[in-house]
């Protein structure tokens, strides 16, 4: 063949000319050439086909060198379409070598292939489908799938073994080309099939389908695969599948492979499996060669994959022990990674390897090496860890290699970390691994070394940092690399100075043996800043009583020219001066609540300062700045406005107690101005010339008469004082959350109590007061809402009776309608009809009220009935934590409980429930809520745990100082709720 | 499954190159000069086997790797694939080629890119190994040879 040979000839001198090729430029050379003549030379017209494909094959060359060639790409398409079988399949081959799936040119050869496929000749349609399986793309998936799918019942079975295939990747690129059933019917032929090849190339399927997760879907078929491979390994194939006389391994690796997915974690599959296992890796053991050895550890890998068996196991570690007895590595790393498997099984049959393994690491094997270590790593345990360790140790010291020894060393530190027996020999090892491995000692893996240090230090106490001090002393007596003498000097600058902190001797001696380091031949000027830092510490142990050795050293370094040591001697000398501790902030514990200050606040409080109340701040950012004045009131109000010495001190208590309570109410109103503030100095005066005065005593009237009412806001007003301390307590230690106020309260109520009877009393007689104003007034009261924003402190006891107004309506109608619109309506005034007997308010204040607010009209039962002032009971929220409220629970012996049938059906519904007796919910899990208040006329505490239901059962329990709140909370639940 | 099938010769140059999985060319270059830099680990006695630690294809991947005369073969498998299986599969190859190229050496590999392909197409279809029978495949390749030669 003279074609054959010419195509020999130039194709030799391209290969030649480029084997002899010195460097990669003249490489380039040669081949820009080459391209430049096979264009011009393709270009021609009318060339034989026999010189085009010697063409393609230089082209073939010239890419695999890694030049472009895609001047070559058409011509390939046109080979493909020649009717000679060997221009074909070049052509082909060119096509899977040179186009990606997502070329235009594709769409030249569909036609091609289509009809290939169809070719009555078996290599046409076998190139064909070769070329498919790797060019098919979602762009031409449709248009192949039917020919490829007659393909599976061709004659021959190379042909279906690669329709088979190539239909694999028709459904991974389309999922509708070939229905579910349909594909599943059609490997399921495949592996009846009468070709073992084909059977071989249908496992590939089943394999790959159980990778994709489908594992239920194929459980049935574990018996077919079982006794497939038992008709396997007895020979039932023909002869020509053994390899070396070894019955189809490969498809036994398959079979196994199928098996293990199947039988993981399924241990009714895997009693299926566990014969035909055994057998098969009993029959691979006899074997001597090596694809023997690949079914034995597919073998392997199958036991530790499906549901573990104790006998198999054995079996399993028994074939292991050969491979790791074996001189070849490849066995050798297999039989690691057999034991990798195993041993997250179970650790028993591993460690009878354990000196084996251990010895793997003596190969020169790289391999080898990294698996066995990984291995070790993962079978250390508490007991054996120090063998291993030392093991590992000692190849630390001996490798040379950079890399291995890394992974050594970290490998090391956390097997000591996790397993060291003892705190003496987790130490030990730790200097042995930093001595051998100190080039490895970066930030992390000291600052996780002094973290642990500091940790078991903390855990254990003086003795292990006496022991430790002793240790690291002793090293500092021998030569040290930088890295350990830094980590030595944090050890005794950071644990000696507190062990020995009343020893000065001790201290002086740990000095002295760090300074003579300083003199020592020292790598990095780092390592300097170490050392002084260290002698800082030390020196701070006796609160900087120095020796002058070290002042003179300090003294030294403050000229350095190392910034950072001249930074440390400065600030030595600062921290000398001020005594700081400098022994690490350890001993600073962060009080976030700042308790210390705790005295100081009640002394100031207790001079009349306002307590500091997070939520009225967070209030009143919300809300805004309806109110423009200033947010929060310091100090007694000048009272100018208002007139009266007298009457500024009143309203600098009653800011007090007002602005810190969450539950204050929001309301400011031009009626709460005159209030009994300018009562005191003139009382008419305040009836006459203050028109919201009167409203406001109207609107109060609707509690009962205005005497009880003025009451009721000064007990308002001490409640919400109290609850201020509360909540201020309870941010920094656990105090009941009900605490009597300060007695100089007290002259305060009385006084107002006073000044009430005093103002009101008046004015509930003369009732008919300017409605303009009232409304005005009330009106006022809904809208302005953040009290601590009210300019006047003087104003705040006053805006709480409208609140108690509008809560007590909204508690007498089922759905308090006016919460929301209020938006912070904690305060509770008590309904007056449970515990009143005697009507006192005069029923005429009603008409005015409907007058005034049409909600109002809600109210009429109320105003009804008032009652004697002592009687009323008003509850404010405490602020306490889940915890607190059950040391009170167990404190408090009056618990109530019952079962009532009631509308609280929801958590909303019971949400409203604690709102309407203004006391506050602590936690809510699911249907059960707890909730804490405290009355504010005694200050006695109330706890309520409830459970609700959906269909309105409600189980209650109250815990409270006073059992009468227990009974009065279930009496108003009751009323009100069911 | 098979992810890539090379044969490199031992100065470094690419001999035959499959990818089974879509991968840029720029990438399959590198992806070969890694494992070629990674045949010189491989000494007469070591592993055969490495694991891809370095990620030169995928961090699951394993790599066999083989030397016959000036040859290496090398195949990257994902982690279902036995690597004892293909280094035999190695050897399958290797033993057809000595049959229908008779004492085969790199030149065969050179000058017949179209039947060395072909070759390992009868072998790994889509980077799954489907036939592993010796006698299969040559009788195949022959028929194929033959029906050329006929024409």
């Amino acid at each position: 063949m003279s074609s054959g040979s010419h195509l020999s000839k130039e194709l030799h001198d391209l290969i030649k000319s480029i084997g002899e090729t010195r460097s990669k430029q003249e490489e380039d050379k040669i081949i820009i050439k080459e391209v430049q003549q096979l264009k011009t030379k393709l270009n021609e017209k009318n060339m034989p086909p026999k010189k085009v494909k010697e063409m393609l094959i230089r082209a073939i060359y010239i890419e695999m060198l890694g030049h472009d060639a895609s001047f070559v790409h058409i011509n390939a398409i046109h080979l493909t379409q020649s009717k000679n079988l060997a221009l074909k399949r070049l052509g082909y081959l060119c096509c899977s070598l040179f186009l990606d799936n997502d070329s235009e040119l594709l769409i030249l050869l569909v036609a091609t292939l289509q009809k290939d496929l169809a070719s009555t000749n078996v290599h046409i349609v076998v190139n064909a489908l070769t070329a498919v399986g790797k060019l098919i793309s979602k762009t031409f998936v449709n248009a192949l799938t039917e020919p490829v799918l007659k393909l599976l019942t061709h004659n021959t079975d190379i042909v279906r073994k690669k329709a088979l295939m190539v239909m694999q990747i028709i459904r991974q690129l389309n999922q509708d080309c070939i229905t579910e059933q349909d594909y599943d019917d059609r490997i399921r032929r495949g592996i009846q099939d009468k070709e073992p090849s084909v059977m071989g190339a249908a496992f590939n399927l089943y394999h790959e389908e159980l990778k994709k997760g489908a594992v239920n879907k194929y459980k049935p078929l574990t018996g077919t695969f079982v006794s497939m491979l038992k008709q396997i390994i007895e020979h039932k194939l023909h002869k020509d599948y053994d390899y070396h006389r070894f019955p189809a391994p490969w498809l036994q690796i398959k079979l196994l492979q199928i098996l293990t997915l199947l039988g993981a974690n399924d241990l009714k599959v895997s009693e299926q499996i566990y014969e035909v296992l055994g057998s098969t890796l009993r029959r691979a053991d006899d074997t001597t060669i090596n694809i023997g050895y690949a079914v034995t550890y597919q073998c392997v890998k199958c036991i530790s994959g499906i549901y573990p068996q104790q006998s198999l196991l054995e079996q399993a570690a028994n074939s292991v022990s050969r491979f790791l007895k074996s001189d070849n590595n490849n066995l050798k790393y297999l039989g690691i990674n057999a034991l990798t498997q195993i041993v997250s099984i179970s650790q028993k049959y591993v460690l009878e390897h354990q000196m084996t393994i251990v010895d793997c690491l003596e190969s020169n094997d790289d391999t080898l090496k990294k698996e066995t270590l990984e291995l070790l790593f993962k079978m250390t345990n508490e007991q054996n860890c120090e063998v291993i360790i030392q093991k590992l140790i000692h190849f630390l010291k001996t490798s040379s290699d950079t890399n291995f020894k890394k992974d050594l060393f970290v490998k090391i530190s956390l097997l000591n970390e996790k397993h060291a027996p003892t705190q003496e020999w987790f130490i030990k090892t730790a200097n042995t691994l930093f001595e051998f491995g100190s080039e490895f000692i970066d930030n992390d893996v000291r600052n996780n070394f002094f973290k642990l240090l500091i940790d078991n230090f903390n855990d254990i106490g003086t003795e292990f940092g006496v022991f430790i001090t002793e240790i690291y002393s002793d090293l500092l007596k021998n030569e040290l690399q930088d890295n350990i003498l830094k980590i030595v000097c944090w050890v005794i600058g950071e644990i000696g100075s507190q062990i020995y902190d009343q020893d000065p001797n001790k201290l002086n001696e740990l000095t002295q043996l760090v300074i003579t380091k300083l003199d020592s031949q020292l790598e990095s000027e780092t390592t300097i800043s170490w050392i002084l830092t260290c002698l800082a510490k030390l020196q701070s142990a006796r609160a900087f009583q120095m020796f002058d050795q070290t002042r003179a050293i300090f003294q030294k370094y403050m000229q350095s020219k190392n910034l950072d040591c001249q930074q440390r001697a400065i600030d030595f000398f600062t921290l000398a001066k001020f005594n700081a501790a400098l022994k690490g902030s350890k001993f600073v514990t962060v009080d976030p609540k700042m308790s210390f200050l705790d005295a100081y606040v009640q002394q100031e409080r207790q001079r009349g300062a306002q307590p500091y109340n997070p939520s009225l701040q967070v209030k009143a950012a919300a809300l805004g700045s309806a109110t423009e004045a200033p947010s929060l009131n310091f100090g007694p109000y000048s009272d100018n406005k208002y007139g009266g010495a007298k009457t500024a001190t009143f309203g600098t208590e009653e800011n007090k107690t007002t602005t810190q309570n969450p539950s204050a109410p929001t309301i400011a109103g031009p009626w709460d101005d005159t209030g009994y503030n300018q009562k005191q100095p003139a009382a008419p005066k305040l009836v006459v010339a203050t028109p919201m005065a009167i409203g406001s005593t109207t609107g109060m009237g609707s509690n009962g008469s205005g005497q009880t009412t003025t009451t009721k806001t000064a007990m308002q007003a001490m409640g919400s004082g109290q609850m201020g301390v509360n909540t201020n307590s309870t941010q920094n230690t656990y105090i009941p959350p009900v605490r009597p106020l300060p007695p100089k309260e007290d002259p305060n109520l009385k006084e107002k109590q006073k000044l009430a009877n005093q103002l009101f009393a008046p004015i509930s007689q003369t009732q008919q007061q300017p409605i303009p104003t009232q409304k005005k007034g009330i009106s006022a009261v809904s809208t302005q809402k953040p009290m601590n924003t009210n300019p006047n402190p003087i104003q705040a006891p006053q805006q709480k009776p409208p609140a108690q107004v509008q809560n007590l309506l909204e508690i007498d109608d089922p759905i308090p309608a006016q919460q929301p619109v209020l938006g912070v309506p904690q305060v509770y005034v008590q309904q007056p009809q449970i515990i009143t007997q005697k009507p006192i308010v005069p029923q005429q204040i009603q008409p005015q009220q409907q007058q005034l607010q049409p909600q109002q009209q809600w109210s009429q039962p109320p105003p009804v009935q008032t009652i004697p002032q002592q009687q009323i009971k008003q509850y404010i929220p405490a602020n306490i934590n889940v915890d607190q409220y059950e040391q009170l629970w167990d404190r408090y012996q009056n618990i109530k409980e019952v079962t009532l049938q009631s509308k609280v059906k929801s958590e909303q519904d019971f949400r409203r429930m604690i709102q309407a007796i203004n006391i506050n919910i602590i936690e809510v899990i699911e249907q059960e809520i707890i909730c804490a208040g405290a009355n504010a006329e005694n200050k006695s505490c109330v706890l309520l745990y409830g459970c609700y239901n959906s269909n309105g059962s409600l189980d209650l329990k109250i815990n409270s100082t006073d059992p009468k709140d227990g009974e009065y909370i279930l009496a108003l639940i009751k009323r009100q709720f069911c | 499954m098979i992810k890539v099938f090379l044969i490199v010769n031992s100065s470094g140059k690419i001999r035959i190159r499959r990818f089974y999985d879509e991968v840029e060319f720029a990438r399959q270059q590198q992806i070969e000069q890694k494992l070629v830099q990674l045949t010189s680990k491989l000494s007469p006695n070591s592993c055969n086997f490495f694991k891809d630690l370095d990620g030169i294809y995928d961090k699951k991947c394993k790599i066999v790797m083989r030397f016959f005369g000036t040859l290496y073969f090398i195949a990257v498998i994902d982690e279902d694939e036995s690597e004892l299986g293909v280094l035999d599969l190695i050897q399958n190859i290797v033993d057809l080629m000595d049959k229908i190229f008779e004492n085969a050496c790199e030149l065969d590999v050179l000058y017949h890119p179209d039947k060395m392909n072909a070759l390992i197409d009868e072998i790994i279809v889509a980077g799954i190994v489907v036939e592993t029978n010796i006698m299969d495949i040559q009788d195949a390749l022959k028929q194929q040879e033959t029906q050329i030669k006929n024409k």
